[in-house]
């Protein structure tokens, strides 16, 4: 294991954001945690970072407390969600900064820089201001920044967000790339589509690890419980189906996903008996997600796998 | 030590290219010390007169004459009617009324008291009690002629005290030479407080600080690290100022370069180190800034000696300047331009400078806490 946390708990004030989450990283594993805004995913993230002290539990490193050891730090890459690049430094010089920072000298850094700029596709652009890069390019920046060192644990906080699809692609080509190559990379995100890359998946909900596993575990617990139907609105459909199932929205159709095969054998029934005509469903993570957080905000029912 | 360097490094690069702290640290001092360098002038000097001359003699006017001629007052109107002369006083045209009753001529020759009116513009209280101090020198002198031409004195050697006056270091009392010092001090506070309160809060806006806290960095490299380029940008504005103070004020710098340099490196840091703890405590830059402002600048112009005489204030206010940083550095400076002392007449003042810099650099360090809440 290159990173363990167990039972992290942490509150602000009066709201308790993180509530004894445990999870473990594979060397050259991408682990991705998705969950809504607020499901407390930055906190651990920072947690897992040793920038934020946890309430209780602990972070490890190859058997050593984060928190204790500092030079544990140069074995971790960490790229925050508010990411601040020095946008008077060019490209170059924010690789040289944060790879000083990391003890690294500078003919290593030369080295290293002239890799790391190909590697994120910014070889053209070594001279140039931070702050005139474009998003995509800032956030590929941030990444190399973060991992100049060749840490073998990366944390990204939501890394793609703001990105253009373009942009979001290669991101995670990065990401493919270095995995391959043996780090492991924990990763937040709100897009559910993104989680399907990862090789394992973390759904996180008010502060609590509801589910992990793979994509396709995950997904195969949706097997038999989801629901499509189009042509009827998503409010007519909660009516009729009243605690049967979790009813939201999906493009251009509704997706009825219900807790259990007999929740879902009823609501069938209930559909048949109003003529609407409904059709079962390959899940997507957005129907994983509204699984294990019990429907999530259009929720209906709280199963449990 | 790297760490520290490579902080101090990126911070250089960023000063270099941010025209809003080159400005801030290079431009304003220039501009604080051409202002208040021309601007403060404790010289009373050309004040303002109405006369009116009521008597019309010869003699009235030979007064007149004699009385402006060294021109600490400067004769702006005559007008025989008062009224008129009183007016002029609450336009602030004038700042003194005189006046030489009918009859003052007669007086004078009988050797009897010749009555002078003189009234002046409380409003303004300095120039209006330094134009009646010269007023009344100048009546003494005036009279000690009279008594001479009178009664045929010989003031050499006649019995009585004779002032043998010797004003030290500034025989002049030129007030440039007191004031430039006080304005060195104040620049070198205001904006080394003012550059670093900056600093720290900049980074935690960005969001840089989170990731420099994920790093192996520590608190006081991170710390240092910003230190070192505002103390050579403080370094460059005490170049500016003492040129422009000996070049174009005339200041005089009788004592050691070096050892000005010395007290400004011991003073700089303490204010640095002030700004920086403010950074790091407060996190918003424009809330630091306000602080640092309002920390350095109020001290520094009324509890360091600078405008006010430390002698003259209230006992707990007296008390209350022994912790003030800009007061020790104030006679150190003093010190050095106009009585061109050494370490010796000032090394108490550069011991607290010392102490205070020191608690301040810790305590600013403690504030950097390597977690984000």
């Amino acid at each position: 294991m290159s990173l363990v946390a167990q039972n992290l708990s942490r509150h602000f004030k009066k709201a308790q954001a993180v509530k004894n989450v445990s999870l473990s990283l594979q060397p050259g594993e991408i682990y991705a945690l998705i969950g809504p805004d607020g499901a407390g995913k930055t906190t651990t993230l920072r947690m897992l970072a040793g920038v934020l002290s946890p309430d209780s539990g602990i972070v490890e490193m190859d058997g050593s407390l984060l928190l204790k050891d500092e030079s544990l730090r140069s074995r971790l890459g960490y790229m925050p969600q508010a990411y601040g690049l020095y946008a008077d430094l060019t490209v170059t010089e924010n690789l040289y900064f944060y790879g000083r920072l990391q003890g690294m000298k500078n003919a290593e850094l030369r080295e290293r820089s002239r890799e790391l700029l190909s590697f994120v596709r910014l070889d053209k652009f070594p001279d140039r201001r931070a702050g005139a890069l474009s998003g995509g390019m800032y956030k590929k920046l941030a990444i190399a920044c973060a991992i100049v060192h060749r840490p073998q644990t990366l944390i990204l906080d939501e890394p793609t967000n703001g990105v253009d699809p373009v942009s979001r692609r290669e991101l995670w080509q990065l990401l493919f790339e270095l995995s391959h190559h043996g780090v492991s990379i924990i990763i937040s995100t709100p897009y559910m589509d993104e989680a399907e890359r990862a090789h394992r998946v973390g759904v996180m909900m008010d502060g609590t690890l509801l589910a992990e596993g793979t994509p396709k575990v995950l997904l195969s617990a949706l097997d038999g419980l989801l629901l499509k139907t189009e042509k009827i609105s998503a409010a007519v459909l909660r009516d009729i189906l009243l605690d049967h199932a979790s009813v939201y929205p999906v493009g251009t159709g509704v997706h009825i996903l219900s807790g259990s095969e007999t929740d879902a054998r009823k609501a069938i029934k209930i559909l048949e008996n109003k003529k609407v005509a409904s059709r079962f469903q390959k899940p997507g993570f957005e129907d994983v997600f509204m699984y294990f957080s019990g429907g999530g905000d259009a929720g209906r029912f709280r199963s449990q796998p | 030590m790297r760490r520290m360097l490579a902080i101090a490094w990126k911070e250089s690069i960023e000063i270099m290219r941010d025209s809003r702290t080159l400005t801030l640290a290079i431009i304003l001092p220039v501009i604080m010390i051409l202002l208040f360098g021309y601007a403060i002038n404790m010289d009373v000097d050309h004040i303002p007169v109405g006369i009116a001359d009521l008597d019309h003699s010869r003699e009235s006017r030979e007064f007149q004459q004699k009385l402006f001629s060294p021109g600490w007052l400067q004769k702006k109107t005559e007008h025989t009617n008062l009224e008129f002369l009183e007016k002029e006083m609450q336009r602030g045209n004038i700042k003194m009324i005189i006046v030489l009753p009918p009859g003052f001529a007669v007086s004078l020759k009988r050797a009897d008291t010749a009555q002078v009116f003189a009234g002046i513009d409380g409003s303004d209280n300095m120039s209006g009690s330094m134009s009646m101090a010269y007023f009344q020198t100048f009546l003494a002198l005036y009279e000690m002629r009279r008594m001479e031409l009178l009664y045929g004195i010989d003031r050499d050697r006649a019995p009585g005290f004779e002032s043998l006056p010797r004003i030290f270091f500034n025989p002049e009392l030129e007030s440039r030479y007191f004031v430039l010092p006080g304005i060195i001090v104040l620049t070198l506070a205001v904006l080394s407080a003012l550059l670093t309160s900056i600093s720290i809060a900049r980074e935690w806006e960005r969001g840089s600080m989170e990731q420099l806290i994920a790093t192996p960095v520590r608190p006081w490299e991170i710390l240092y690290g910003k230190l070192l380029p505002y103390i050579g940008i403080s370094m460059i504005q005490l170049t500016l100022t003492i040129i422009l103070g000996v070049f174009l004020f005339g200041v005089p710098l009788r004592g050691s370069l070096l050892n000005l340099f010395l007290v400004s490196l011991l003073f700089s840091v303490g204010a640095l180190g002030l700004g920086l703890l403010f950074s790091s405590v407060i996190k918003v830059q424009i809330i630091a800034m306000q602080v640092s402002m309002i920390a350095t600048l109020l001290p520094s112009v009324f509890l360091s000696g600078f405008i006010f005489p430390i002698e003259s204030m209230t006992p707990i206010i007296q008390a209350f300047t022994y912790i003030v940083p800009a007061k020790y550095y104030l006679v150190m400076v003093r010190t050095i331009f106009l009585k061109g002392s050494g370490f010796a007449a000032f090394w108490a003042e550069a011991v607290f400078l010392f102490v205070f810099s020191m608690i301040v650099l810790n305590a600013a360090t403690h504030k950097i806490v390597k977690r984000v809440a």
